[in-house]
């Protein structure tokens, strides 16, 4: 471009920027005067002024990735200050970093993953390990604090940081006795065994990596093993792990590699077997069972594989007295054990970390103990000749070996109380936990009283007793509120929940794993208390968390994906829900072997709850047999879990109109609840209204209603008088008080329920439309059509907001609003709503179904009352020649009585329920749907079969 | 921050104004930490104009060059630009061997929270409007060192505005038709 016409675009980019945007083409076209290549040009840049993002975001990404720096001391990382480098490993770099704020100081190591380290490879090592400590809880291993990814990118973790030394360099310094070691071993060994029951092998101990923190008196250091970072689970869900094994093995130590490490075979829980038996000689003797000299290959393999070792015994014999002295204490037992541990075979080494431990125990305590001399003497070269290709691999790896060992730099420093404090209460925390496992109702069965006492009483301990251990402190309230959750105790379980969600925050700050966890669990409480706003918002940000420190795949997520969906479906957010819980089933179906409780929970409160929501009671009832079959099976009849599917079961059959079957299993599902939970529990309560609905469908009034009152009285109790929850029993049982013909009771209580709802759920919530058609309903039976047509146009609306248009709630309303138009005498409105009304449930519920049939009805009513005969005869055929047809399965009780047909003059509508009634003239079919928390009413009267019926139909609503 | 003393930085930014690479490694440690500082104002999205501090770099040495009364300076312009030249060379350098580096490479399947990562889309992006830039410096090189000083330098618009010897409200105009300008040309290209 030249310089002169730029000048010209310039200028005018100048001036029409300041006018506004719709005169500035207007302008442009008049000061070009003719030169259309200027005006363009001059709009082009005018629609370009916009942000500045396309030059600050590829700057500011270039600057990131670039500064990204080694050594990070003095950076901060998420809410820790890095206060210096501790270690370098092959794959990551370790810092001491500290958490400061007002109240709370917190010493962490943070484990980040190298710039320029952060292969595919190493990142998924990273984040097994990350994933490994996750689900281990031991007082002898660092605790995994939080985790997240710098704002470079970096993958980091936040550990418990362990001020101590080196177990070796521990005993040396405060010269502990032979059995003082072994004391301290055996603890180590206890840290061991729980990885391994969790199917976790550490695959590279070593003295480094086993820290000792002092204690005061400097002889009852506590240890704590580090490094999980090329631990292999032995699940088949780490598969992958097999492939690399290459790889892992470049960063283990070749001092305490196993013999089948170095030749890169299969690893078992033997292999740590070895290398806590190297630890152990060292301890003993000072030495390592082989040094090597030049770390040449050669020597190297030769020494794992072939090198006969010498006794511990023999080793510190014959320098000075005191070495004597020891020889003479090691050999025998302390030799055999030692030896047995690290012999070449994997398979001729104790078969567990216990056995060992338990060997070592015997020796202290002067009992016999198992490991004998190598009666079969360890021949050189034995295992080599039977490895031949292992040892080729095993040149080549050995120099990766000692190039890339993990080298932690691991300073000795002041002894940390904290620190020690954290251990012991963690060993508090396991043992209070498992105290209270029966607690769980699964377990408890009849006896909550005793598990409520004793949740009261550890509660009052932990609150009072572990002031000063925050930590623990969290850790425990989260336990024992998870416990009141579970026993349905809410107002106790709040207050701990809460306080364990304070004091994390604390803690860790805002973003880590026991966050989320008290997150996750103060949703499921509120979302138990019917607080759905509250909850939806906790789960995401458990969620958010969990996806964020665990990834998508974790089962973690997955259950605050669970609990997302459900507080989503309560709330009607039907489309928001859909791909959440089937993206739970799918991702629990994938990761969990078939028949897994999650599983069960996923289709009963996930997928099917949702299907039953919107109306697809068969599939809903598919989900819910399924997860019947699994309850059964994992637990036996009498169980919670299985007393839930069977009630949520016997709703679906209810809706199918299957009223015996629904009837049976609605009855065995309260009595097993009343039994398992207690008779004031809230899932109780659930029960009792979903029996009495199904009982007031069948016509049994009196029992119904006894039930409704019971629920009534129970949820009020429970969830306070605000709660969704009673509101929709209120709901309930105001349509009973109708449907007796107690009008005004009745009304009033629709009217209260509605209120409670509005407030709670909003104005839009399908709820509250349904609860309007209820109402809506009520005010026709007494003759103010007006109001109720009033009232129902709103319920549709609100229904058209919040559902699928298909949805059948929506029909049923319009097709009660055609009955109020035809009352309202407005004809040509009242057949279009029951046209559509008519064509859209024939689809959502079937020709068969009492509201399909209902609306049939009312177009007979409208074309009657129009005179139209010939239109009335073909829809009352219709009917009629459904009956016939009907499936009896499905079939809606419609003929009972109709053999005692007596003629019933009806002039008003409000007596007309009672009169019919008395007459038994006709069926008169209450049918209600459970629905989100509570009960949505459909009422279905005067399914009409007959001449009587005929003549009746025309009168009633 | 690991800062050479600042005397030296002006005499190893001179250097290199007058095309002595050796002296961008004395540079280095200093320019890092500016451009550790930009990125993160950046990605806090904190607007120059408001908020983010002007460089270090640029505002300590000068500081330093006044009261020294460094004779090879010619202006406070001068100064200022070279720093943002530099920080624009060192990161367009960078930018263009991270894309031609990873192109057809594998793409990253890491799930931890990638907003921040710096992938090699973005390195295109650095690389097209460094390109764009070059573009408009053939017919207005002004434009040019109003970007480089207000988005590589970090600076304000007041700063922008004094550095250049210009009024606030011209900077102002400078850089929206600069900004139009240089986004065209980049959709122009990537069409």
């Amino acid at each position: 471009m030249n310089t002169e016409r730029w000048q010209h675009v310039e200028a005018l980019f100048r001036t029409a920027i300041d006018r506004p945007a719709d005169e500035r083409d207007a302008y442009l076209t008049r000061v070009c005067d003719g030169d259309e290549d200027l005006r363009r040009e001059v709009l082009s840049l005018l629609e370009r002024d916009t942000a500045e993002d396309f030059i600050r975001d590829p700057i500011a990404n270039a600057a990131l990735a670039f500064t990204a720096k080694d050594d990070l001391t003095g950076e901060r990382i998420g809410p820790y200050r890095v206060k210096r480098l501790i270690g370098r490993g092959g794959m990551g770099d370790v810092y001491e970093a500290e958490r400061d704020d007002e109240h709370f100081r917190l010493q962490v190591a943070i484990k980040i993953i190298k710039r320029g380290m952060d292969t595919d490879f190493v990142r998924d090592q990273f984040l097994r390990e990350r994933q490994i400590l996750a689900t281990l809880d031991h007082p002898h291993i660092a605790r995994l604090f939080d985790g997240g990814a710098t704002p470079d990118g970096s993958p980091y973790f936040v550990m418990e940081f362990v001020a101590g030394e080196p177990i070796t360099a521990y005993c040396r310094r405060h010269q502990l006795s032979v059995n003082e070691k072994l004391k301290l071993f055996r603890k180590v060994c206890s840290a061991v065994q729980h990885a391994h029951q969790r199917l976790v092998v550490h695959r590279d101990l070593k003295p480094s990596n086993i820290l000792i923190a002092p204690s005061a008196d400097g002889k009852s250091g506590q240890p704590k093993l580090l490094d999980f970072g090329i631990a292999k689970l032995l699940s088949p869900d780490a598969g992958q792990a097999r492939t690399r094994t290459d790889m892992a093995l470049r960063m283990m130590t070749p001092e305490y590699a196993s013999p089948e490490q170095a030749c890169g075979q299969e690893v078992s829980t033997t292999t740590d077997v070895y290398s806590l038996g190297v630890v152990l000689y060292e301890l003993l003797t000072d030495r390592r069972p082989y040094e090597f000299r030049t770390f040449a290959p050669t020597e190297i393999d030769h020494s794992i594989c072939e090198t006969a070792i010498e006794e511990p015994s023999k080793v510190v014999g014959g320098m000075t007295d005191a070495p004597t002295r020891l020889a003479r204490k090691l050999a025998g037992d302390l030799d055999n054990i030692t030896m047995m541990a690290i012999r070449k075979e994997p398979e001729r080494r104790y078969q567990s970390v216990e056995q060992f431990s338990e060997d070592i125990r015997r020796h202290l305590e002067g009992m016999p103990v198992a490991a004998r001399k190598d009666t079969f003497g360890y021949r050189a070269g034995k295992f080599v000749r039977r490895q031949k290709t292992g040892v080729t691999i095993l040149s080549l790896l050995a120099i990766l070996a000692v190039a890339m060992a993990v080298q932690s730099v691991l300073l000795a420093r002041e002894r940390d109380r904290a620190n020690h404090e954290a251990a012991t209460a963690q060993a508090v925390t396991q043992s209070l936990a498992a105290v209270f496992e029966f607690a769980d109702p699964g377990w408890a069965r009849s006896n909550m009283i005793t598990a409520k006492e004793l949740l009261d009483q550890g509660a009052e301990k932990v609150v009072c007793d572990l002031k000063d251990q925050p930590v623990v402190q969290a850790r425990l309230m989260d336990t024992i509120g998870g416990l009141y959750l579970s026993i349905g105790v809410y107002d106790r379980a709040r207050p701990l929940l809460e306080d364990s969600l304070k004091l994390r925050r604390q803690t860790f700050g805002a973003e880590s794993m026991d966050v989320a966890e008290s997150l996750h669990n103060l949703g499921a409480l509120t979302y138990e208390k019917g607080e759905y706003a509250r909850s939806e918002t906790l789960y995401r940000e458990a969620l958010q968390l969990r996806r964020r420190l665990l990834g998508t795949e974790s089962l973690s997520t997955a259950d605050s994906m669970a609990g997302l969906g459900r507080v989503l479906i309560a709330q009607g957010k039907f489309a928001e829900a859909e791909p959440l819980v089937r993206d739970v089933l799918a991702l629990r179906r994938r990761r969990l072997p078939p028949g897994h409780k999650d599983i069960a929970s996923s289709l009963l409160h996930g997928l099917g709850r949702l299907m039953s929501e919107q109306g697809k009671f068969a599939e809903a009832a598919e989900n819910y047999q399924e997860a019947l079959a699994i309850h059964r099976k994992l637990y036996g009849a009498e169980h919670p879990s299985t007393a839930a599917s069977m009630n949520n079961l016997a709703v679906m059959l209810h809706e199918l109109g299957d009223y015996q079957g629904a009837e049976a299993l609605s009855r065995e599902a309260l009595q097993l609840r009343r039994k398992l939970l207690g008779a004031e529990h809230p899932d109780v309560s659930g029960n009792m209204v979903n029996l009495a609905s199904l009982l007031q469908d069948k016509g049994k009034y009196a029992e119904a209603e006894q039930l409704y009152r019971e629920a009534l009285q129970l949820r009020r109790k429970l969830f306070g008088e605000n709660s969704v929850r009673l509101a929709s029993t209120m709901s309930n049982l105001a349509t009973l008080l109708d449907a007796k013909g107690d009008y005004e009771a009745g009304e009033a209580l629709q009217r209260q329920a509605l209120a409670i709802q509005r407030e709670q759920l909003g104005q839009d919530h399908h709820m509250v439309g349904a609860s309007l058609n209820n109402l809506a309903t009520m005010l026709y039976h007494k003759g103010r059509y007006s109001e109720a047509e009033k009232l129902q146009r709103q319920a549709i609306a609100i229904y058209q907001k919040s559902l699928k248009p298909e949805h059948w709630m929506i029909h049923r309303s319009r097709s009660h609003l055609g009955d109020c138009l035809i009352k309202l005498k407005r004809y040509r409105e009242a057949e279009e709503q029951l046209l559509a009304a008519y064509a859209g449930l024939k689809i959502a519920r079937g020709e068969q179904h009492c509201v399909t049939r209902k609306a049939v009805s009312r177009l007979i009513e409208l074309y009657e009352a129009r005179g139209k005969s010939d239109q009335a005869a073909s829809y009352r055929a219709l009917l009629q020649s459904k009956d016939t047809n009907s499936n009896p399965s499905k079939n809606l009780q419609t003929d009972k009585g109709s053999g005692k047909s007596r003629t019933v003059k009806i002039r008003d509508h409000r007596p007309n329920l009672r009169a019919c009634k008395a007459g038994g003239e006709f069926i008169s079919s209450l049918i209600e749907r459970k629905s989100g928390q509570g009960w949505k009413r459909c009422r279905i009267r005067a399914i009409v079969s007959g001449p009587v019926g005929k003549a009746l139909a025309v009168s009633l609503p | 921050m690991r800062t050479a003393p600042t005397n030296e930085i002006t005499q190893q930014l001179l250097r290199w104004s007058r095309g002595e690479q050796a002296a961008l490694e004395q540079l280095m440690p200093v320019v890092y930490d500016e451009l550790y500082r930009l990125a993160h104002s950046y990605l806090r999205r904190e607007r120059p104009d408001h908020t983010l501090q002007p460089t270090a770099l640029i505002n300590e040495a000068y500081l330093r060059l006044v009261k020294q009364d460094f004779p090879e300076w010619q202006s406070r312009r001068h100064f200022y630009g070279v720093a943002a030249q530099l920080m624009r060379q060192i990161l367009v350098e960078y930018a263009r061997a991270r894309a031609a580096d990873k192109r057809g490479g594998a793409g990253r399947n890491f799930s931890l929270d990638e907003a921040l990562t710096f992938s090699d889309e973005k390195a295109s992006e650095l690389v097209a409007l460094d390109d764009a830039m070059v573009a408009l410096a053939k017919f207005d090189e002004r434009k040019v060192r109003v970007i480089e000083l207000r988005y590589f330098g970090g600076l304000s618009m007041d700063e922008t505005a004094a550095a250049l010897g210009l009024s606030v409200a011209t900077i102002g105009l400078e850089t929206r038709l600069a900004r139009a300008w240089l986004r065209r040309e980049m959709e122009s290209k990537s069409s």
